[in-house]
């Protein structure tokens, strides 16, 4: 045991490890090249729980990953081992306390190292949620907690360069509101580890403004309307590159917004399709005819929802860290600096 | 001028040749000034500008020693260095760009300003790690199991200066290189709510780290000193250089620089 004891409190040990630590992360940097969309998808997820599902079964970009950890576990047995001998050597032969410096960088690293655990195991990252204003949409893994996007400012530079940008958002726990915050670039809105972030903005159709004899409807997406004779006509299909066939069938040639129509089906069965290329478009579906007077549009925001439990002790482990080398520098006995000569 | 110094021995070469890199790094502070006020930033936005900040940290360092140590070899190589990003940089030439809003927060400062320091702190480390090994081996010096210690004369000091540059160099340099590594995850976490990527400017920022955690550790093993922790010394630099040029260079990456 004092043997096991002995090689894990070593510095050799320390020096073996980052050697190997540095080079399998070297050839992990070539994986990640090779392999950038793999990469990329892990950003946006939990290590622990990608590396039981994809990682498992692709061991060629996720080895170097698994021997990273393996690696970085006898690392923080090395440096757990090595600070509590460190630190009882300290107390039994009552060195000045200054001799304690190096293990509080120690210290330091085991505990950011442990919030780097805590968030590769727990927590989650839900990325790209489109949310329109004034509109709600429900938090993942939250039960009963939904946000809703209240109002988006943005300044632009001449240049066209966003300057600022102000997310009005509001949090409702069982219909309830718990909290209204804004969102800012480098400023997420946290509510009980959850950090909520505006990616991106902008403006989208969601729906038309129709005129049937001189009548105006508002009509989202897929909704329906009725006229005053009793007509009623409901919103169908949207064909972003519109064409039709030899047979007269629609269809769309891609996927690209070149040429959108939208189908009309009024409730006798009869369909037709209306070009939404601009306002003033029309067709005639029995006696009426179906203008487009304009679009709805509404603002809408990108938000990434993530829950990290590990970073408040990444934030203390790197405090603790920077101020334990701020001692080291500054107080130790022999102070960091440069002999002057003589 | 110092070459000359060293070879001639003459007082006034090495003067000569303090007060030149002086004048230089005056002329070169205007210059990054010109150009923060152009920007409207500190200059840390694109490669060209990191490797005008990254000269001129170097050159700072450079004098910290040369004025309050009176030390006058290391030099020989911080400059050339220094000098040789200046050229690279006047290759990559961008104009000015204000800061895009995602960069407008002292955390990105932080961690753009503490890394280049850091990398000029490595670089001193190296010039010190290269004239101890250039030392030992010109004074054919006896291997590197036996300490140095027991030597005597100039030698002996020459080398325990090198030495002792080196580690301070390094140790200074760990801690800035820390804090941009701190900075740099706050600022990633406020941003994007992440504070690691897998991609290789983080993967390589992290084996500096560590490498240099390992280096440090190394200090205390008495056998290692001397010959072995100069060589680990000038590996480091190799995979700083790697990790700031290398990677931006040759591999794909979310840094610009």
């Amino acid at each position: 045991m004092k043997a096991i004891w002995r090689f894990f409190s070593s510095t050799e040990l320390t020096i073996v490890l980052t050697i190997l630590i540095c080079l399998d992360a070297a050839w992990g940097s070539i994986i990640t090249v090779k392999n950038p969309a793999v990469f990329q998808a892990l950003d946006q997820s939990i290590l622990f729980k990608w590396l039981g599902s994809y990682g498992k079964t692709n061991l060629e970009v996720s080895l170097w990953i698994y021997l990273l950890i393996a690696l970085l576990s006898l690392f923080s047995l090395n440096t757990a081992v090595c600070t509590i001998d460190r630190v009882r050597a300290i107390i039994i032969n009552k060195r000045p306390w200054r001799s304690l410096y190096p293990q509080i960088v120690h210290i330091g690293f085991l505990i950011a190292l442990f919030g780097h655990l805590l968030g590769s195991a727990y927590g989650f990252r839900s990325p790209g949620h489109l949310i329109l204003k004034e509109e709600v949409m429900p938090v993942p893994y939250q039960e009963g907690l939904l946000l809703r996007l209240d109002d988006i400012e943005t300044d632009f530079s001449p240049l066209g360069e966003l300057e600022n940008l102000n997310t009005r958002v509001t949090l409702l726990k069982d219909g309830k509101e718990v909290l209204r915050e804004n969102i800012q670039i480098n400023a997420p809105l946290i509510y009980k580890g959850i950090a909520f972030y505006h990616v991106n903005q902008g403006k989208t159709t969601t729906g038309l403004i129709l005129k049937i004899h001189r009548e105006e409807f508002k009509v989202p997406f897929g909704g329906s309307f009725k006229t005053i004779d009793g007509n009623l006509f409901t919103l169908g299909r949207i064909m972003p590159d519109f064409a039709t066939d030899k047979m007269g069938i629609p269809f769309s040639r891609s996927k690209a917004y070149r040429n959108p129509y939208i189908e009309i089906i009024s409730s006798n069965g009869e369909n037709g399709w209306l070009s939404l290329i601009r306002p003033g478009t029309r067709i005639t579906l029995g006696d009426n005819v179906i203008e487009l007077q304009d679009y709805i549009m509404k603002v809408y925001a990108v938000m990434n929802i993530n829950k990290d439990p590990g970073i408040g002790f990444i934030i203390t482990g790197s405090s603790i860290l920077t101020v334990g080398m701020l001692l080291l520098l500054f107080l130790q006995g022999e102070r960091v600096e440069l002999i002057r000569r003589s | 001028m110092v070459v000359l110094y060293h070879i001639k021995k003459i007082v006034v070469f090495e003067r000569i040749s303090r007060a030149a890199v002086l004048l230089g790094f005056l002329i070169h502070t205007i210059g990054l000034g010109l150009r923060s006020y152009e920007a409207g930033h500190a200059p840390m936005l694109s490669m060209y500008e990191t490797l005008l900040f990254y000269s001129w940290c170097t050159i700072l360092v450079t004098i910290i020693v040369l004025l309050r140590y009176n030390e006058c070899l290391t030099r020989l190589i911080t400059i050339p260095l220094a000098l040789a990003a200046i050229i690279f940089a006047q290759i990559n030439v961008t104009p000015a760009k204000p800061l895009t809003l995602i960069l407008k927060t002292r955390w990105f400062e932080m961690h753009v300003i503490a890394s280049f320091a850091a990398y000029a702190l490595f670089t001193l480390a190296f010039s010190a790690a290269v004239l101890y090994l250039t030392y030992e081996v010109y004074t054919r010096m006896p291997a590197p199991g036996r300490p140095y210690n027991n030597l005597e004369g100039e030698t002996l000091r020459h080398l325990r200066d090198f030495q002792d540059i080196a580690k301070r160099s390094t140790l200074w340099g760990f801690f800035l290189f820390s804090v941009a590594m701190f900075a740099g995850a706050v600022w990633a976490y406020l941003a994007w709510g992440i504070y690691w990527l897998w991609e290789p400017k983080v993967i390589w920022s992290f084996i500096i780290w560590f490498y240099y955690a390992g280096a440090m550790h190394a200090y205390y093993i008495k056998e290692w000193r001397g010959r072995g922790l100069a060589i680990a010394t000038i590996i480091g630099y190799i995979i700083v250089l790697f990790t700031y040029l290398g990677v931006s260079l040759l591999m794909k990456s979310s840094h610009s620089f």
